[in-house]
């Protein structure tokens, strides 16, 4: 039995990782949504000076935040 | 950096369903595997490579003196806009994605990439792709001819060839950014215990930050060709002067994709090279820390810099000098980079096998590109050399003697990690001495010309510009020649060999070289500890 | 620059020297030929003998740079290598050195930043011009408007199909010649307007140090100044489409006398054309050239039929309030422009231009054009020249 035990230790940790590997898949792919419809949104709003620098500030945001988050570790 | 203290190569094959996998084509269809995958990536990189490089041959053709012989100049602008476009989304980010798909799950100690079925599929959207921009060649009115850039309003009046340039450029770039999740979760998530972020190898490091900037541009791109395509059909204005839109518009957008771009491919080289040099300096990579900054910084400044793409477009002066200043200031991690690399080498036990060839060849042809890219970044000497050859000298140091001579080196030193044999030293050799001289024959004129004020993308020249032409094409055919070479050289590597060792480069230290040689289909199943 | 020569005995030469040498070998055609240009044009005004020196500057500081990095390279390539026995020292970290050589590249920045800004202020320092010429780039072709002095014309290239075919030897300025070159005088600041009417193109002459995109819809404005008499040739440097390498730029600086003369001769021709302004005009003959002039000018956004065009704000002309109103109103608006209150991104900038460039009988007859054709029956239906000309005053 012990095997069995092992088997689904096993198994759940796999289901956490595919769960975690989604969450971040996910996470990453609202990014991506966001930055495309967003580009057509600011654009459509207003003219094109206040746009780009809406997407520019969204995107250096986005790159401040997820590249800071991992150099601590 | 990182000591190893339980190298298990994963044999055990734990998943039974893996052994039974299909054989001969639907192997290669059906496959999950991130070795089988990386391959792929690498073959249909090398193969693009190959029809780019035959567009080249058309284009060094046509110039090879003045007047129009070979083609007419709507064929020679043709060849142009492919070339780029096959080039960069078909040759220079697929074969990076092929050494991330190969390296990063070994180099972190992973079983494979996190979702296997995702990048089973974004290898397979890029053959569709590629094959309509081939496509739009045959049909009527030809290719896109605008340039690989795409700029509107020229770009508006063109035939079908280029709404299926704008299809592909969707199709790849949703590869591309299936890649980057792909790769960012890899990372983040599965790295073996002990493995922090801060002791990764810096190829996963640069990896990292690439993936991160594809996420963030490509949709820009997927945007901007979006538009262009309304535009086109649905009567939209977004760009066209016509219809009260603005054509300079697009120019932002399109270099706020293309400007980071430059970086998604040349990081990755970046980080190829940071294997190598250390690996045959025999000695830790001088800096890790400071580099993994000057990577981030690289990034984030790629961001800001886009407009000096467009310094004669008339901008105002307070924003040229701001994107001047912007510009000149990559130069600082670049060279912080630069230093390190140095610095790794300096006092160290040196050996000149191949990769480290191809990584010193590198380095010193890019330096040669990073300063004309400091002088096309100062406004002044931007407008004199702007849209001239000096531009297209510039890029192809970064892009094929930088990037392309990186993958180069990577593919001799993991070949016999991916073999299982050793290459043949001299012909490697021989391929490095023919790229290194012939790719100086070919773009180094390209400065003189681009300083005399020949404009780029011209199917025939003035006689002033007749002889450093011609110096360039023969170059560029004997360039081109030499690749099979290389072609060669893997192939007989794939085919047989002296037999590698498991860790065949003596400096090496990362967690690929505690596998055996060939590495095998299945690795890592029970994560390795670092310490 | 190039000499004369004939260059289809050249051409057969290059290709029997490429067939005999094959690839590889950075052959050396036509030494004696002396076409082996590698630096910047000969500056023609002050602004590019700038870029020029600015360049050298930059390029030494880059070559010291390069010499001393891979100087250390190659030290440690030969010193410290493997196969003389040198054994690796494992350092890997010098906090000291590392803001060195942060820091000292950043001063070498700034060092390089400063004198390119000066003259980024001086290239765009567009005020006080002694002429001003707009450039409008066509697909292709450029035309050239003398805007003060009411003329303009198309500069075309002239070089013969045979030569770009290999049918004929090649002229020393293949490529580089047309019909009619912008003609400017030497020692004058002349202000340049470049637009486009189609697509992009860029008006780019490096012996001047000019280079400006050619935006359509959008005027742009770059300045230069040629110091020595002489013509200077430029090409379009923006892929414009399939004869992108055939739309050269000659500029021909001529003497203050010499231009005098020609600017009377031009205008002598451009008024020969124009008649005299004080005549007083039938309307039928108002009508004829105000179609004509219409069509060329006003067509593009207000239709040949006079409909408008709503998506760049451009009105009907049909039963429009200001052509059917009174005409001195209309001769305002046409020769100042107007913004009608909402600003558009439309083609003009959203706005009615200023054609005050065309002359007086151009704008008389196109207003009465206006107020008679597609049904518009205006009260006071006929504008003469000389009403146009008391109002530009």
């Amino acid at each position: 039995m012990s095997t069995g035990i092992t088997q689904n230790r096993r198994d759940l940790r796999v289901s956490k990782l595919r769960a975690a590997n989604r969450r971040t898949g996910f996470g990453l792919l609202a990014i991506v949504l966001v930055f495309f419809f967003g580009f057509f949104a600011s654009r459509l709003v207003s003219s094109p000076d206040v746009s780009i620098a809406v997407v520019g500030v969204a995107v250096l945001l986005y790159l401040g935040v997820a590249i800071g988050r991992h150099l601590r570790r | 950096m990182s000591s190893i203290t339980q190298p298990i190569g994963g044999h055990e094959h734990a998943h039974d369903d893996h052994a039974h996998h299909p054989t001969g084509i639907m192997r290669w269809v059906t496959t999950t595997n991130h070795k089988d995958i990386g391959t792929l990536y690498l073959w249909f990189s090398f193969t693009m490579f190959i029809v780019g490089g035959c567009m080249a041959f058309v284009i060094r053709a046509e110039l090879f003196e003045p007047g129009l012989q070979i083609v007419t100049p709507e064929f020679f602008n043709e060849m142009t806009t492919l070339h780029g476009l096959i080039m960069i989304f078909g040759a220079l980010m697929p074969g990076a994605v092929g050494f991330a798909n190969w390296m990063i799950p070994m180099q972190i100690g992973a079983p494979d990439m996190a979702f296997a079925r995702m990048n089973n599929w974004s290898f397979w959207l890029l053959p569709p792709a590629a094959l309509m921009l081939l496509i739009s060649l045959f049909v009527p009115g030809g290719a896109a001819g605008g340039g690989w850039t795409l700029y509107p309003p020229l770009t508006i009046e063109q035939g079908m060839g280029m709404d299926l340039t704008i299809f592909a450029i969707h199709i790849m770039g949703a590869s591309s950014i299936m890649g980057s999740i792909n790769i960012i979760t890899t990372i983040l998530n599965l790295r073996a215990p002990g493995m922090t972020l801060m002791k990764m190898p810096l190829f996963c490091w640069t990896w990292l930050i690439t993936a991160y900037l594809l996420i963030a541009v490509m949709p820009v791109l997927a945007g901007a060709v979006t538009m262009l395509l309304t535009d086109r059909h649905f009567g939209t204005s977004f760009f066209n002067a016509a219809g009260g839109g603005d054509p300079i518009l697009f120019q932002h957008v399109f270099w706020f994709f293309g400007h980071p771009e430059v970086y998604i491919i040349i990081l990755p080289a970046f980080g190829i090279i940071s294997e190598i040099i250390p690996t045959f300096s025999r000695k830790p990579l001088f800096g890790y820390a400071s580099m993994v900054y000057a990577v981030a910084a690289i990034a984030i400044l790629s961001f800001m810099v886009w407009a000096h793409h467009m310094f004669t477009t008339g901008l105002p002066t307070a924003g040229i000098l701001f994107y001047m200043y912007a510009t000149m200031l990559i130069a600082v991690p670049t060279g912080v980079k630069v230093f390190n690399w140095l610095a790794t080498m300096w006092k160290g036990s040196i050996s000149l096998e191949a990769p480290m060839m191809f990584a010193l060849g590198f380095l010193f042809l890019f330096v040669i590109g990073g300063f004309t890219g400091l002088v096309l970044g100062i406004v002044p000497l931007d407008v004199a050399l702007h849209d001239t050859y000096y531009v297209v000298a510039h890029f192809h140091y970064v892009m094929v003697a930088g990037t392309l001579f990186a993958f180069f080196g990577g593919v001799y030193y993991w070949l016999p990690k991916w073999t299982g044999h050793m290459y043949d030293e001299s012909l490697a050799k021989w391929h490095f001495w023919l790229s290194f001289i012939l790719f100086n024959v070919t773009f180094f004129p390209m400065h003189f010309l681009g300083l005399a004020g020949m404009p780029r993308r011209v199917p025939d020249y003035p006689q002033q510009f007749a002889d450093w032409n011609m110096v360039s094409s023969i170059g560029a055919f004997g360039f081109g020649l030499s690749q099979l070479v290389f072609l060669y050289a893997v192939i007989k590597c794939i085919r047989g060999g002296k037999p590698a060792p498991a860790k065949p480069w003596d400096g090496a230290t990362s967690l690929e070289w505690t596998l055996p040689s060939p590495a095998p289909y299945h690795s890592f199943e029970t994560p390795p500890v670092v310490r | 620059m190039v000499g004369n020569r004939n260059g289809r005995t050249r051409s057969r030469f290059r290709w029997r020297l490429a067939a005999a040498l094959g690839a590889g070998l950075p052959a050396v055609p036509g030494v004696a030929l002396a076409d082996w240009d590698w630096n910047f044009q000969p500056p023609g005004s002050s602004i590019s003998a700038q870029i020029t020196h600015l360049h050298e500057i930059i390029f030494w500081i880059c070559v010291v740079i390069f010499i001393g990095v891979f100087g250390t390279m190659f030290y440690a390539l030969i010193k410290h290598r493997k196969s003389v026995g040198h054994q690796a020292v494992q350092f890997h970290e010098n906090t000291t050195v590392e803001v060195v050589w942060t820091v000292i590249p950043l001063l070498i920045l700034i060092f390089m930043a400063w004198p390119a800004t000066k003259l980024i202020l001086a290239m765009h320092d567009t005020s006080a011009p002694g002429m001003t010429v707009k450039v409008t780039g066509y697909q292709w072709k450029w035309g050239y408007d003398y805007v003060q002095e009411g003329f303009g014309f198309y500069s075309t290239l002239s070089t013969p199909y045979a030569e770009i075919r290999n049918r004929a030897a090649k002229d020393p300025h293949y490529l580089l010649e047309v019909d009619n070159p912008l003609v400017v005088p030497v020692d004058t600041k002349v202000r340049v307007l470049v637009t486009a009417a189609d697509v992009l193109h860029s008006w780019y002459v490096p012996a001047l140090g000019v280079q400006q995109e050619a935006i359509p819809g959008f005027v742009r404005d770059t300045w230069f100044e040629a110091d020595k008499v002489g013509i200077y040739r430029g090409q379009c440097s923006k892929l414009c489409g399939k004869e992108h390498a055939f739309m050269p730029i000659v500029v021909e600086v001529k003497s203050k006398d010499d231009y005098a003369k020609w600017l009377a001769e031009q205008k002598q021709k451009a008024g020969a054309a124009a008649e005299d302004p004080n005549k007083v005009w039938s309307l039928n003959d108002l009508l004829a050239k105000g179609q004509q002039v219409f069509n060329g000018n006003c067509a593009a956004c207000h239709q040949p039929n006079g409909t408008g065009n709503a998506a760049i704000g451009a009105p009907a002309l049909v039963g429009d309030k200001v052509v059917l109103g009174p005409r001195q109103h209309q001769i305002d608006v046409v020769l100042n422009g107007q913004t009608n209150g909402v600003v558009m991104t439309g083609g003009a900038g959203g706005k009615m231009p200023s054609w005050k460039g065309l002359s007086d009988v151009d704008i008389a007859s196109v207003i009465s054009y206006t107020r008679n054709s597609w049904g518009n029956k205006a009260g006071e239906n006929i504008v003469q020249p000389s009403e146009v000309k008391a109002e530009r005053k």
